[in-house]
């Protein structure tokens, strides 16, 4: 069965288009990162995916049910945001209190592992909290729900360096002993990359990619050499992106050079390396007006 | 099967949440409600002191204070829960319309059920020392006009006053917080017409249906347990289509 099926996904606020026809399939039991810019549609689809929002046409199934209003598939996921609101009358010990009685699969064990980690003290007040804190508890509710699909919307947002790296260290552990579908939105692609199994990248609400992220990783490549022989190789191909040194041009394009392409630029001495998969992202997503910039620096 | 499991299990966590917000708010009011009888004792023993020729006498005041605080305090209480930061702070947990609106019913009926058997239990704190002083004063008037049929009529009326009031206020809230500017003019619309004698015959008719006299209380009973049921199925009418936005 498919964790998450969508057909035609489209959701509007009043006149604007967030997510644009969104078309794609998530398999059960995979590290999934949700990419794109701010206002790419990355919230509304996790959103719409937690039965929060209706989408305005289209289809989403979760399970291969439709998720809103449906307590049938609420109760098997978990969804995690920047700005949740716990009842600002319960401390934090309240709040982990009413984890296992709202989620079947709640690990107390992990709660309580995970507090002492991050140095959350549970006698506090969620609504005390700094902002790292509070993504830190949310973290925690995350976690410790064990939810068939977690939806991560941002969850390392104000998180320092260190409990960042925590954080993924503990997501894969925890993933590995107890397989299940975690999908993560985030701006931080290079930070999740040996994390992430599939990226789904969306701009303006349309898809953008949906790729393994092996497939991801050998996407582009860029071509260091001279300009009179990387100017009209590239002629042809989907050109990522350029930049002009001199004699010299760094030319980022997709990777699907044939064995004869190879060995002329191997020939020309023009240097192959791998583009990152953050840039990649970047790359695909660029607006028009970024170039500009560029090309004025 | 499962969808009936996750359905109670949801519904079990949720009343609980519930409660648990509400527990603060009962603490403070009983303790205000619990420290009247106990002020009125040391305004009665003072007096005594202070006056040995007077008459001192006690009546039953805190039920119907206790009731007033009790119908107040709950009605606000559901009135606020329906705003958009408390919804948000409810839906973060797995929950549905059904399982909202549910288990508010619920909540209302505990809370209902838990604010007249406080004060009714506050009742002793105000009737022992009284009886006390009885013993003590001669010439002390203890007014108990209380028999245990009039108690426990007085239980039922107090519980369904107190369930109809918070039932309209939490009414009120689920359109006016979803809706401020429709419901806000309709109010003052429906307040202005008050001036109409058509519309005031009207208004007057709703409140006798629900508040007049009757010839028994099985009657009385039978049409506010209908009003309350069907404020909180009109309540659910927003609910059920309702996008948690923050």
């Amino acid at each position: 069965m498919k964790a998450v099926e969508c057909k035609m996904l489209t959701r509007k606020f009043s006149k604007i288009t967030v997510l644009d026809s969104l078309t794609f399939s998530l398999d059960e039991n995979k590290i999934i990162g949700l990419i794109g810019r701010n206002g790419a549609g990355k919230s509304t689809f996790l959103k719409i995916c937690a039965g929060l929002i209706r989408p305005t046409s289209g289809d989403i199934r979760v399970f291969g049910e439709k998720v809103f209003d449906n307590i049938n598939v609420l109760s098997r996921l978990v969804y995690i945001y920047d700005d949740m609101k716990f009842n600002d009358y319960l401390k934090l010990s309240d709040i982990l209190e009413l984890g296992p009685m709202y989620h079947k699969n709640w690990d107390s064990d992990l709660a309580l592992r995970l507090m002492k980690l991050f140095g959350l003290k549970d006698r506090v007040k969620y609504s005390k909290l700094s902002r790292g804190m509070k993504s830190m508890f949310n973290i925690v509710v995350g976690l410790s729900s064990q939810a068939q699909l977690t939806l991560l919307d941002e969850p390392t947002l104000g998180l320092d360096a260190a409990v960042r790296k925590d954080f993924y260290r503990i997501l894969l552990t925890d993933y590995m002993e107890h397989p299940r579908t975690i999908i993560i939105s985030s701006h931080l692609l290079g930070e999740l990359e040996n994390l992430l199994e599939e990226i789904i990248l969306i701009d303006g609400g349309k898809l953008v990619l949906h790729r393994s992220a092996e497939e991801l990783k050998n996407y582009g490549i860029y071509l260091n050499g001279r300009s009179d022989i990387v100017a009209p190789f590239i002629k042809n191909k989907h050109v990522l992106n350029l930049q002009n040194l001199g004699n010299s041009m760094i030319a980022g394009i997709e990777n699907n050079l044939s064995e004869s392409e190879l060995s002329y630029l191997h020939d020309n001495n023009v240097d192959i390396s791998r583009i990152s998969m953050e840039d990649v992202c970047i790359y695909l997503t660029r607006k028009k007006g970024d170039e500009e910039i560029d090309d004025r620096q | 099967m499962i969808v009936s499991e996750n359905y109670k299990r949801s519904l079990v966590a949720f009343t609980t949440d519930m409660l648990q917000s509400f527990r603060k708010t009962f603490i403070i009011v009983f303790i205000i409600l619990g420290a009247l009888p106990i002020i009125n004792f040391i305004v009665l023993i003072s007096t005594r002191i202070s006056h040995p020729e007077a008459f001192i006498t006690s009546t039953n005041s805190i039920l119907g204070i206790g009731f007033f605080t009790m119908l107040i305090t709950l009605s606000i209480a559901f009135f606020v829960s329906t705003c958009k930061t408390e919804v948000l702070s409810q839906f973060v947990w797995p929950i549905n319309s059904r399982v909202y609106a549910v288990g508010n019913f619920v909540v209302m009926l505990a809370c209902a059920l838990a604010a007249v058997s406080g004060v009714s239990a506050l009742l002793l704190i105000e009737v022992l020392p009284a009886m006390i002083l009885k013993l003590v004063l001669k010439d002390f008037i203890l007014v108990n006009n209380l028999t245990v049929q009039n108690f426990i009529e007085g239980f039922w009326v107090s519980f369904c006053h107190i369930m109809f009031s918070a039932s309209f206020s939490y009414f009120v809230g689920m359109y006016f917080f979803r809706h401020k500017i429709i419901i806000g003019a309709l109010a003052l619309v429906l307040a202005n017409l008050s001036s109409f004698p058509a519309v005031r015959a009207a208004y007057s008719g709703m409140y006798n249906f629900i508040y007049g006299k009757h010839s028994s209380i099985m009657l009385f009973s039978l049409k506010i347990w209908l009003v309350i049921l069907l404020l909180h199925i009109l309540s659910y009418i927003p609910l059920k289509r309702m996008e948690v936005r923050a």
